[in-house]
């Protein structure tokens, strides 16, 4: 079994990212869906380790008001 | 602190975002941001913060109301300081009526700081990297360029209805003078819209 839906490679592993950082709302915005939602690893293929930090991150940047809890508009 | 060895291995990386209100006038948010640049690095009775980069993000609008206001001033700090410091930091920008919401995280001891522009800049590059995808995805990729193209047609638009009122209504100046404003107004706000600038 294919371990996520679109077989695709862990984007952090790949680059050997160190630190997640929730400043960057490009990166984040490509991980939350269009409501607003943290989308699943087994679509986008995160690796555990680095899903938990984008959590993190999602999260910070969403106490800042710079992205919202719930429904973006953007 | 049983050694001196230690405390040295104490001073932590620490980043420090906060949005002031700006309501309170531009002026007056630098005197605020100064106010927490000398909080952070004025000498304490033993030790004192350094600040190894800022970034002034400049007005940004929320994506949710906090205070009732849309808008935010946001600025970045990072620092390195002792650990003790921080709760006294925190405790002070807590009780800053002006400060919307501010947050100190710590900072990974690999961390190198990265500016908004430099951000958006790669995220830019990154767009430009990858046409045949916004072909396939139709609707979602163009959202970037969107908003940009709205408010100019907005423009337009604007200056049109002025155009027809202006020689049709004479009657009725007040009203005339109201949208005047009210264009006046958007056009302010599209114009002060950093997203644009992009």
């Amino acid at each position: 079994m294919a371990k996520n839906k679109y077989n695709k490679q862990c984007p952090f592993t790949a680059n050997g990212v160190k630190y997640i950082d929730f400043k960057d709302i490009n990166l984040l915005r490509k991980y939350t869906s269009q409501y607003s939602k943290i989308v699943p690893r087994y679509y986008t293929g995160v690796n555990l380790k680095y899903q938990k930090a984008l959590a993190v991150a999602i999260k910070r940047a969403r106490f800042m008001g710079l992205l919202s809890f719930v429904r973006g508009q953007r | 602190m049983s050694n001196n060895s230690v405390l040295n291995e104490d001073v932590k990386k620490y980043e420090l975002m906060l949005i002031v209100d700006p309501e309170i006038g531009l002026d007056s948010i630098k005197k605020r941001l100064d106010d927490v640049t000398k909080m952070i690095t004025k000498k304490g009775k033993e030790a004192k913060g350094e600040i190894f980069f800022q970034d002034d993000w400049g007005m940004r609008d929320l994506s949710y109301s906090i205070k009732k206001r849309t808008k935010g001033y946001y600025m970045v700090f990072d620092f390195t300081c002792e650990p003790a410091l921080i709760k006294d930091f925190d405790r002070t920008l807590r009780l800053e009526n002006d400060v919307l919401r501010h947050m100190i995280i710590t900072l990974p001891f690999a961390y190198e700081p990265k500016s908004l522009a430099v951000m958006m800049e790669e995220a830019a590059k990154e767009e430009a990297l990858k046409p045949p995808r916004e072909d396939k995805k139709g609707g979602r990729a163009p959202m970037r360029p969107a908003p940009v193209a709205a408010p100019v047609k907005k423009e337009e638009k604007a200056e049109v209805k002025v155009e027809k009122k202006a020689p049709a209504k004479k009657e009725k100046e007040e009203k005339k003078e109201t949208s005047m404003e009210e264009v006046d107004a958007k056009l302010k706000s599209i114009i002060d819209n950093p997203d644009l600038n992009f």
